[in-house]
């Protein structure tokens, strides 16, 4: 909401500057979103007089005016052909800038030069189409800023008003505000309304056909206007809040509803079908053009204005076309009506058409204010419009709206604000705020709520005015009183900050991505039509279509970082996401949110530095991340077996499972899906369910006292065929029956020569450890040559 | 015999301090002492010797075997001195180069905050609790006192799943949440992921939030402002000027915007704070009775304070970043920063 600085001057009788009151609307809670200087836009454009014209001698169509601006005295070009020697023009000087835009600077014409423009009304956007030049009042003082000459030097101040203040969106409600912090009287225009024409009931009738959506229509007929352009002081007063001035019949509708918050419509009463007014509902499929030229198609929801036989009007949305006031009209017909909000939201939401007069009603109009603003427009339309008001008025009003009381006890109040107001302290905040209140005993008011303040139906909406004056800052600062007690911490944020600490230990990088993916990312991921990751929830209304579904894996997300980073030549990259997936459920409800987390590595391992190599990725260095997490968590039950995955390189895709469940999967992502993603480098990845990860870990760690007697080490080197699996070996020497044998790490793998096409050399070293003594080499060898006896016999394992 | 013990004596000194390693002493160490050393063949005579010069020779042939020894050791001190120091000499490394950094990842800047911000509030005796981000309209609207068809909606573009499941515009869903299954005393904060359709420079469709609620008798306004005076020096400093104006919310009443003192300009006024050198940083307010209503909590006997803050505007704040885009990018370059 715009509101003029000036305009509040006249309303209320204050000194603040425009700053300080800016900043004490702000703290009122009328937040000053923004300070604008009108006369900022009439930057060097001053008074001129025309000292003498003379024709271009090369251009027809051009004149050269002698223009005297006070401090020197220019030669201007101008088309112009209105111009005589002596009269008062608006002069742009050289480096204006002209509200349209336009930047004035030294042209040449044709071996003429000109230092400036003479400008029209169009120019100084004070008219949407001019002829001929703006000639100014011959006693405008010459080389006087314009702005100061046409009073274009108001100060409008932005505020943004909450959706429960429909009050504030008026001068008159901005001015009680001010009023109330500065304990002062709003100062009200004093006016009387002449009706000289026939009686109203002779000239139209209102008919309310639906009053559940139309509770009070008002109707007032003034005969004989006529059209023009408003006189200066509402042209100024309707530029300052931002509106523009069309002609003295629209520009009053505007002027009251900026004034006192009212919407109006003003209809040309001869193109009403009958001269009369049905408020009811549209037919389906009834058609209206709006006064923005747009037709509309109308439902049996929205609420409209008819005549005799067809809709004038969406009612408190927008004015037809067809009955709009124009240069013809002779006789008005004005609307000032109150219509339900919630009716007015839907439609306004339906035809997606926001108005100032549709953003009044459906925060709620001041349905007492309807007679008020009838009266002060027609008075208006009387004194500037020349126009004859009918005696009397319509009032269709058949529930009139009962007054709101409110109970409000200064204890109460106190005690949630946690002040030590006095009742009367308390007393004088309420006068202020215009309320009507009857003490009922000792700190008790009953405060009766003006038509206005329809946010006010409880006590807690009180003490928030009293807090308001009060001031939110003089409130003491305090700290609740409260018994200790054990407070938790939600146990998967635990583990989500344990999973991101260890990753970050791998060197990964945490990644947030937004939880809306395209479709047809999951088609990039080859999923078959049953897979679980297809039961997606889709978007009513997303942002775009990329963003059309909520991801059910983390993976997609995670590609595209890699893709994004690839576009700034970073291919290397180990990064993670923690977060939640949707799946779908059946019928109506929410869906399963399941927290997963996914990593992916791309790339080498790190770039060459003078101590090492560039190294690329491979499956083993995410294999080790996953073996890694399920350590950290003690996973006990845990199997890890090879499977097919779509989107996968096969042979290189594993599953994780505890007891049979599957809680992720890792692997390389295959070339096909990474081309989908515009990948090149080879891409690896783990997804994990952390919920079932929780649920599957263990407090427990199993700790083992340490060793008191030493360890010796053993190595084996075998060959064996090629296709023999490392876990197939592993199990064949802990099938030793032992205790000795502590540990089994393989140290190296080798194919190639010596070794026989088809075989690979394995070399192992084995730990041995007794608890109880130190072991002798005679009972190691014992348990050593068994298992190089069971390697041999069951995989013709060759002793190298 | 005497004499020529002593000649040996003299010899052997000068061949000792003649030795400069360690290699050339021991070979004159095998020289003189060896089994074979030319002192162990004067030991080999004595024998030869009369009765009466034995020990004479004897004796003095050990003294010259213990003196020679006792040089032998002081010369190889020095020789091991000498080459430690040659050695350190010729080792030099060129400090300068870098160092082997061990390689590793880093937490999003956004999880940073959201945990620097959690820690203050569990400080401070606030549990930590979470609720679904695809919500029902009810939790996430109508129980906040924001009924359907009320032009407060307006003040959070929703995202729809269908006409009755959105995705949550806020986290103050899990306050109705927590207050259902919980009797009070209630003292929590919420962190997580909410929705908006919207995006700029500023805004971004998904941002993360966290709430907090306090619920007792006697909690008052003031404690609302002492819990965010708290909270607003612990995280931008002790010397941060705050303020509470008045603002509107549906879920509670009365409702104060919290602002900070710009921590750009110093709240001299430059662009970030629109030149007010003030900067909007959260949104509180006393819990609305409606709300109570909701979750059949008596109004009369309770009170209760709620907060709300963008965490993205306040790591934006912290680290001076002037695009709201770059925390879901995930740039690399971007995420190394923090």
């Amino acid at each position: 909401m715009k509101v003029s600085y000036r305009w509040l001057k006249e309303l209320v009788d204050f000194g603040l500057e425009p700053d300080d009151l800016a900043e004490n609307l702000t703290m009122i809670g009328l937040e000053a979103e923004g300070l604008y200087y009108q006369k900022e836009m009439y930057n060097k454009i001053v008074v001129g007089q025309i000292l003498s014209i003379k024709s271009h001698p090369k251009a027809d169509n051009l004149i050269i005016c002698k223009v005297d601006i006070g401090k020197e005295r220019l030669n201007i070009l101008s088309a112009a052909k209105n111009l005589s020697v002596g009269e008062k023009i608006p002069v742009a000087t050289v480096q204006a800038k002209l509200p349209t835009g336009k930047k004035i600077e030294k042209v040449d014409i044709k071996g003429i030069s000109s230092d400036g423009m003479i400008c029209s009304a169009m120019d100084l956007d004070l008219e949407e189409i001019s002829e001929g030049i703006m000639v100014l009042d011959k006693k405008a003082p010459i080389g006087e800023e314009i702005a100061k000459v046409l009073k274009l030097d108001d100060i409008t101040i932005d505020i943004s008003v909450a959706p429960n203040r429909p009050d504030c969106l008026s001068m008159i409600g901005v001015a009680r505000e001010i009023a109330s912090i500065l304990d002062k009287k709003v100062k009200l225009t004093e006016y009387s309304v002449v009706e000289e024409e026939k009686d109203i009931k002779s000239l139209t009738s209102v008919v309310i056909e639906d009053t559940d959506l139309c509770p009070r229509y008002t109707a007032r007929v003034v005969k004989d206007v006529n059209i023009s352009s408003s006189p200066q002081w509402i042209q100024q007063k309707l530029r300052a809040v931002g509106l523009r001035p069309i002609n003295n019949i629209v520009d009053i509708t505007n002027y009251v509803l900026m004034e006192l918050g009212q919407p109006l419509h003003a209809f040309d009463y001869d193109l009403l079908k009958e001269n009369r007014i049905v408020v009811r509902r549209a037919r389906d499929k009834e058609e209206i053009t709006t006064l923005d030229g747009m037709q509309r198609i109308l439902d049996n929801e929205a609420l409209i204005i008819a005549d005799s036989e067809k809709p004038v009007a969406i009612a408190g949305v927008m004015g037809g076309l067809n009955t709009l006031v124009n240069e013809k009209t002779k006789n008005i017909l004005l609307e000032s009506a109150y219509f339900h909000p919630i009716s007015i939201r839907r439609t306004s939401k339906r035809l997606k058409l926001h108005t100032e007069s549709s953003h009044r009603f459906e925060r709620g109009a001041d349905i007492e204010c309807v007679i008020k603003a009838s009266d002060r427009a027609a008075y208006l339309f009387r004194e500037i419009a020349g126009g004859k008001i009918g005696r009397g008025r319509i009032d269709n009003y058949p529930n009139p709206m009962r007054s709101c009381e409110v109970i409000l006890k200064t204890k109460r109040l106190n005690q949630v604000l946690g002040t030590g107001l006095k009742e009367k302290t308390v007393e004088n905040y309420l006068n202020r705020l215009d309320l009507k209140i009857k003490k009922v005993k000792k700190d008790v008011f009953k405060v009766k709520i003006p038509s206005f303040r329809k946010d006010l139906t409880r006590e807690i909406d009180l003490i928030e005015e009293i807090a308001r004056l009060y001031g939110y800052n003089n409130i003491p600062t305090t700290l609740p009183q409260t018994k200790l007690s054990l407070k938790k911490i939600d146990k998967f944020q635990l583990i989500e900050k344990k999973v991101r600490e260890i990753l970050i230990n791998c060197g990964f990088f945490e990644v947030i991505n937004y939880s809306f993916i395209n479709e047809t990312d999951l088609d990039h991921l080859k999923l078959e039509k049953e897979d679980v990751l297809r039961r997606f929830i889709r978007l009513k209304n997303p942002l775009t279509t990329e963003a059309g579904i909520m991801r059910t894996t983390l993976i997609p997300g995670l590609l595209r970082n890699i893709t994004f980073n690839n576009n700034y030549s970073i291919y290397d990259m180990k990064i993670f996401e923690l977060g939640k997936v949707f799946i779908a459920n059946d019928g109506g409800e929410l869906p399963q949110e399941r927290r997963k987390v996914s990593g992916v590595i791309s790339g080498s391992r790190e770039e060459k530095f003078w101590y090492s190599k560039k190294e690329n990725y491979d499956f083993f260095d995410i294999k080790g991340v996953v073996e890694l997490l399920l350590e950290e968590f003690n996973i006990k039950d845990k199997q890890i077996s090879p499977i097919d995955v779509e989107y996968l390189y096969p042979s290189r895709a594993m599953e994780i499972k505890i007891k049979e469940e599957r809680i992720g999967i890792f692997g390389q992502i295959s070339p096909g899906v990474l081309e989908l993603f515009d990948i090149l480098q080879d891409t690896y990845v783990f997804e994990m369910e952390l919920e079932k990860l929780f649920l599957s870990s263990s407090e427990d760690k199993g700790f083992k006292s340490l060793p008191k007697y030493p360890a010796l080490l053993r190595d084996i080197a075998i060959i064996v065929d090629a296709h023999i699996s490392s876990e197939e070996i592993i199990k064949i020497i802990k099938e030793t029956d032992n205790d000795i044998l502590e540990e089994i790490r393989l140290f190296d793998i080798y194919k190639g020569k010596p070794i026989p096409p088809g075989k690979k050399s394995l070399a192992y070293s084995l730990t041995y450890r007794a608890k109880d003594r130190t072991l002798t080499d005679e009972e190691i060898e014992i348990v050593h040559s068994d298992i190089i006896e069971r390697l041999r016999n069951k995989i013709k394992a060759q002793l190298r | 015999m005497r004499k020529r013990l002593e000649k040996l004596k003299k010899i052997a000194v000068q061949d000792i301090k003649a030795a400069c390693d360690e290699k050339a002493l021991n070979k004159i160490k095998i020289r003189y002492l060896g089994r074979k050393g030319s002192l162990t063949h004067f030991l080999k005579e004595i024998g030869k010797l009369s009765q009466k010069e034995r020990p004479i020779i004897g004796k003095l042939t050990n003294e010259i075997k213990r003196y020679l020894e006792e040089e032998i050791e002081r010369r190889s001190e020095i020789i091991k001195e000498k080459s430690l120091k040659e050695r350190l000499k010729s080792d030099w490394i060129d400090t300068t180069l870098g160092g082997k950094k061990p390689l590793i990842g880093k937490s999003h800047p956004i999880t940073q905050v959201l945990e620097e911000i959690t820690n203050i509030f569990v400080a401070l005796g606030f549990s930590v609790v979470e609720g679904p981000e695809i919500e029902l309209d009810y939790y996430n609207f109508e129980a906040l006192n924001l009924p359907k068809d009320h032009p407060a909606r307006d003040m959070q573009d929703t995202f729809y799943v269908t006409d009755d499941i959105v995705l949550r515009t806020h986290t103050s869903s899990v306050q109705i949440r927590v207050m259902e299954n919980q009797k009070p005393p209630v003292q929590i904060i919420a962190p997580g992921k909410v929705y908006r359709c919207d995006a700029d420079v500023t805004h971004s469709p998904m941002f993360y939030q966290i709430e907090g609620l306090m619920v007792d008798k006697g909690i008052t306004f003031g404690d609302l402002k002492g819990i965010l005076e708290i909270f607003v020096h612990s995280f931008f400093g002790q010397d941060t000027p705050l303020r509470f104006r008045p603002s509107f919310f549906p879920y509670t009443e009365p409702s104060a915007e919290v602002d900070i003192g710009c921590v750009i300009c110093q709240g001299k006024g430059c662009r970030v704070c629109s030149y007010t050198g003030w900067l909007e940083v959260l949104g509180s307010g006393m819990v609305d009775p409606e709300v109570f209503l909701a979750v059949s909590y008596d109004s009369e006997e309770l009170t209760g304070f709620a907060f709300g803050m963008g965490i993205e505007r306040l790591a934006m704040l912290k680290y001076k970043i002037d695009d709201i885009r770059l925390f879901f990018e995930n740039d690399i370059r971007f995420l190394k920063q923090f």
